[in-house]
């Protein structure tokens, strides 16, 4: 029940790094958010890292979404290297081990914004987004403020 | 007179009359007148003197002559010594003793000049010297002495002190006897006492073992005899039956006599031992009278007990031995009164004797034979006037057991007045109650033939929870016997026969089986058999009673399937434990069946869970791109619609290659159906979405209801269509919806056990089958019918296939968790879901929820014809907001 709604500028829409080993789920993902965000997908962690890396100044990502079980390198290695050069970009788990306690715990050490159980539902992960987004947006603002 | 001359030098001579003699023989030759006259006087004194001197002389050689011949001739040896040990003299015996020719020789010589021994020479001064010191006889000391030829004597001797005139101590008279030969005599004599006892107590021995030996094949006699007069009686010709019980009456007096030779032997052996326990006098006495009426009535007499005092309780007895003794006399009574006659059995207590008497008006024993009654082997009319058999044991037992038992027995009567045996017994109170009516003394089985069904006992009852036994046996008697035994501790149904039996225990389903084996009709093997091949029957364990004894007849029984055995005549107490023992054993089995069953359960749970934990992560990666996926071409469905179909308006009437393009796509049908298809597939991603949740959650471990008002007949429907797209081969469904109101439910559970519902019947359905589906309202009850045509769930498997875990063909579904999990869903809701017993054509499984009362009045539904999917998707699309 999307209703199109009216063709916002492509500058205007969040940048979201999308990471997940599943392509089915990487571009189902783009297809029910395609309207809302500015998406780039990667289908390893690696790949993830050097998106990361590539993307700087106005380009560089807002939010990153992350599966955590994937194989070579998973959700939790895949935020230690992270967060050695992009401490403050806020990170949501989709996974389909939310329950796993190894998953809670990553998710605190690492300050992931939020643990979203797949199949996820679109409300739900938009609305989490938006927060993680408003969180860092206020942290920028203020860390510009001190500096 | 030389001789007289030695003679008065050892007599005592009167000295006076020879000193006055001697006095006037010195004056004799002065003539006086005075003198002669007084000489004269003395002469006449000393004539006078001298005729009693020797009148005594001649005394005392007579009793001189007469003492040497005592001294020679008594069997005895005899010598005297002087205080020095020196010998005096002997007699001749003790002389030859010495080895010396006469007894003179003796005088002179010492011990230590005889042939004896030294040491024995030393004895015998010391001996001397002490009745010579002591002045006290020592009398019978046995001693040995060597004698002249060198033998070894054995004497007995005495020795007493010699006296003087003056008291004094002169010497030892010895007198002694040879007992050689009759010590060696008495040794002998008690070698053959020894051996005389030993022989004794073989035969004792003997016959303890060979009346133990007896009572085996006795036994053997007598258990088939009873059986046959107590289970085939009906069957028997008269003169059977009487030839029968002679050898039945007959083959248990032998074992009577046995038994009695076996106290006996053992009485003999001292090895009789009470064994006292608490008994009920009143009731025993009762039941043992009872027991032996029928014995009277066979002899056309009367047995009554009368006058039992009631303050006699519980007393402490020898019970075996207590039975024995009155049996005994009671056996008397019966045997020596003639027909028409009466015996009579009572019991007084004084507080402390307890007094038994049984009296009879026979003919009576005459008093002079009262003692001898009580020996042994004593019959009073023995001889050729023995009329009555036994072993004249029976008195003399009971005279010993009431003795063992510290009592008297006594007996009053009179030739022609009867006769009244009575015992004493001392009261012993038991101060508690006697354990159990029931002896182990099997008077009912081994009296047999018996006695009194008016048993007056009441049937004590078993508590209403008590284990179920039902007891087959044809014989009433025995039936109403153990019924009456088993009914204190069991609920017993019994009945007469097999067939009988059968059907009870098809409806009782009881604990245990108790079962003769020779019964009309179906006999006990036979339903041990149809038992055992019955596989819910098949657990329960069966005893059966047999009449034949030994290794043959119960693993005869056994092979044939029987749990355990028990030959007759059985003792009560022993079939009791035995059916304990089968109910307990029972009991335990089903617990171990069940526990064992939990455990693969749990098990099966445990990996099972494991499993579909597992699964359900696994399953959320392509539920999610189904899921998800499903809503953008929802989207794009419909937009691609409203695009095809505003080009095709403004293509109307174009010709050429549009034109078959439209016609091979069947352009109405898909523009109609695409967002149908979609809504469809969005619906069944949505119920699988939830039933992952449901997993989820269930694995989590809780799984509570998410109620929401719901249409069922919606979620029938719909739940269908997804059966019917979902399969790749058609079915043949007729659905017809009972307009249910809406209610609350939770519809992604329900949806569940709807899926596997209908999934079932389409299964077993098969291609070509039909499945027929129906809703409708009973009362506050929502009911879903669904019907198929397949092969019908077999009878075996009924019960079982909403077990969890239970998986057939017939039920095919993925876990097997299937059935047991819409079940719980149902029992959730309050409801029920079951197989139709009543249908047997294919299977029908039946759906009932209560529709909770006092909810939303009911919407107006539209008729099902104009329901379609798509009402149905929508409906769920309604309620499928999620927190």
């Amino acid at each position: 029940m999307t209703t199109p709604g009216p063709v916002q500028p492509a500058r205007a829409k969040p940048r979201l790094l999308v990471i997940d080993d599943e392509p089915g789920n990487l571009f189902t993902f783009r297809r029910v958010f395609a309207s809302l965000y500015d998406m780039t997908l990667a289908s390893s962690g690696n790949e993830g890292l050097l998106r990361l890396d590539a993307a700087t100044g106005v380009q560089a990502f807002e939010v990153v979404l992350l599966d955590f079980a994937m194989p070579q390198m998973n959700g939790a290695q895949f935020l230690a290297a992270m967060r050695e050069k992009h401490p403050t970009i806020p990170c949501l788990f989709l996974t389909a081990y939310a329950e796993l306690e190894e998953v809670k715990s990553v998710s605190k050490s690492y300050r992931v914004a939020a643990v979203i159980l797949k199949p996820w539902e679109k409300d739900d992960v938009e609305r989490r987004i938006e927060h993680a987004l408003r969180l860092s947006k206020m942290k920028r603002a203020t860390s510009t403020m001190r500096g | 007179m030389g001789k007289a001359a030695a003679d008065t030098r050892q007599d005592d001579e009167p000295a006076s009359a020879v000193v006055a003699a001697r006095a006037l023989l010195s004056r004799a030759f002065e003539p006086d007148a005075a003198r002669s006259e007084e000489l004269e006087r003395c002469l006449r004194a000393l004539i006078a003197r001298t005729e009693t001197l020797e009148t005594e002389r001649a005394l005392l050689l007579q009793q001189r002559a007469a003492f040497r011949t005592v001294i020679a001739s008594i069997p005895f040896f005899v010598f005297w010594k002087d205080r020095e040990g020196v010998f005096r003299g002997g007699n001749d015996l003790f002389a030859k003793l010495a080895g010396l020719d006469k007894a003179d020789d003796v005088v002179g010589k010492t011990d230590y000049d005889m042939p004896w021994t030294k040491e024995q020479s030393d004895r015998y001064r010391k001996d001397d010297l002490g009745v010579i010191a002591s002045g006290k006889p020592q009398l019978d000391v046995e001693e040995t002495n060597l004698d002249a030829g060198g033998n070894d004597k054995i004497v007995l001797c005495s020795k007493v002190p010699l006296h003087a005139e003056d008291g004094s101590v002169t010497g030892v008279l010895g007198i002694f006897s040879d007992i050689t030969a009759r010590k060696a005599m008495e040794r002998e004599l008690s070698r053959s006492k020894e051996q005389a006892e030993a022989g004794n107590r073989a035969k004792s021995d003997f016959l303890a073992t060979m009346s133990h030996e007896l009572r085996t094949p006795l036994t053997m006699i007598l258990s088939p005899v009873e059986a046959l007069l107590s289970e085939r009686r009906s069957s028997l010709a008269p003169e059977v039956i009487e030839v029968l019980e002679r050898a039945y009456r007959n083959a248990h007096r032998l074992k009577t006599l046995t038994d009695d030779i076996l106290d006996f032997s053992k009485q003999q052996a001292g090895r009789l031992e009470l064994e006292l326990e608490p008994i009920d006098i009143r009731e025993h006495l009762t039941q043992l009278v009872l027991d032996m009426t029928s014995a009277a009535v066979a002899r056309g007499l009367e047995l009554r007990l009368e006058s039992v005092d009631s303050s006699i309780g519980v007393v402490t007895l020898d019970v075996a031995k207590f039975d024995k003794i009155l049996i005994n006399l009671i056996g008397n009574a019966l045997k020596f009164t003639p027909r028409g006659g009466n015996v009579r059995v009572s019991v007084a207590s004084d507080g402390k004797l307890l007094s038994f008497c049984v009296s009879d008006d026979g003919p009576g024993i005459d008093p002079k034979d009262h003692e001898r009654l009580f020996r042994r082997f004593e019959q009073v009319d023995g001889g050729s006037k023995r009329r009555h058999g036994g072993t004249g044991l029976g008195l003399a037992l009971v005279k010993q057991f009431v003795e063992l038992m510290g009592g008297r027995v006594g007996v009053r009567s009179q030739l022609g007045a009867g006769a009244t045996f009575s015992f004493e017994l001392p009261q012993r109170s038991a101060g508690g109650q006697a354990p159990s009516a029931l002896r182990d003394y099997v008077r009912h089985a081994s009296s047999g033939i018996a006695a009194g069904a008016a048993r007056s006992a009441e049937l004590a009852s078993a508590p209403v929870d008590a284990p179920r036994v039902v007891v087959a046996e044809d014989n009433d008697e025995l039936r109403h016997y153990i019924e009456q035994l088993l009914g204190r501790t069991f609920r017993v149904s019994a009945v007469p026969d097999g067939q009988a039996a059968y059907d009870a225990i098809c409806e009782l389903k009881p604990d245990v089986v108790v079962s003769d084996v020779m019964m009309p009709g179906m006999d006990g093997f036979e339903l041990v058999a149809k038992l055992k091949a019955d596989p819910e029957l098949a657990t329960i364990p069966v005893l059966l009673l047999t009449a034949r004894a030994g290794v043959d007849a119960s693993s005869d029984g056994l092979d044939r399937g029987a749990d355990d055995y028990l030959a007759k005549p059985f003792s009560p107490l022993d079939l009791i434990a035995r059916v304990r023992a089968a109910q307990r054993m029972r009991t335990l089995h089903a617990q171990l069946r069940e526990s064992e069953r939990r455990l693969q359960a749990a098990e099966r749970l445990a990996g099972l869970g494991r499993l579909l934990a597992e699964l359900s992560h696994e399953l959320n990666n392509p539920i999610n791109v189904i899921y998800n996926g499903v809503l953008p071409i929802e989207d794009y469905g419909q937009r691609l619609v409203a695009y095809a179909q505003a080009c095709d308006a403004q293509l109307s009437g174009a010709g050429g290659e549009l034109s078959a393009l439209r016609q091979s796509l069947d352009y109405d049908f898909v523009v109609a159906d695409l967002p149908l298809a979609i809504h469809t597939l969005r619906d069944a991603a949505v119920r699988i979405r939830d039933l992952q949740a449901d997993l989820r959650s269930f694995l989590l471990g809780k799984a509570s209801l998410n109620r929401a008002h719901a249409n069922l007949d919606e979620l029938v429907s719909g739940s269908l269509e997804l059966i019917r797209r979902d399969r790749l081969s058609p079915i043949v469904v007729t659905l017809k919806l009972g307009q249910v109101p809406a209610f609350e439910f939770d519809r992604a559970r329900l949806g569940q056990v709807l899926l596997n519902v209908l999934k079932n019947a389409a299964e077993a359905a098969g291609p070509t089958g039909h499945v027929a589906v129906e809703t409708e309202v009973q009362g506050s009850w929502a009911r879903v019918l669904v019907t198929d045509d397949g092969p019908g769930v077999p009878d075996a498997i009924r019960g079982q296939i909403f077990q969890p875990f239970f998986s057939t063909k017939h039920v095919r579904l993925g876990t097997g968790l299937g059935l047991s999990v819409s079940t719980e869903i149902v029992a959730q809701h309050g409801g029920r879901l079951y197989l139709d017993s009543e249908w047997r054509e294919g299977a029908r499984f039946v759906l009932e929820l209560p529709m909770i009362e006092g909810g939303v009045p009911p919407r107006v539904a539209l008729p099902a014809e104009e329901r379609g999917p798509g009402r149905a998707s929508e409906g769920s699309a309604s309620s499928e907001t999620l927190p």
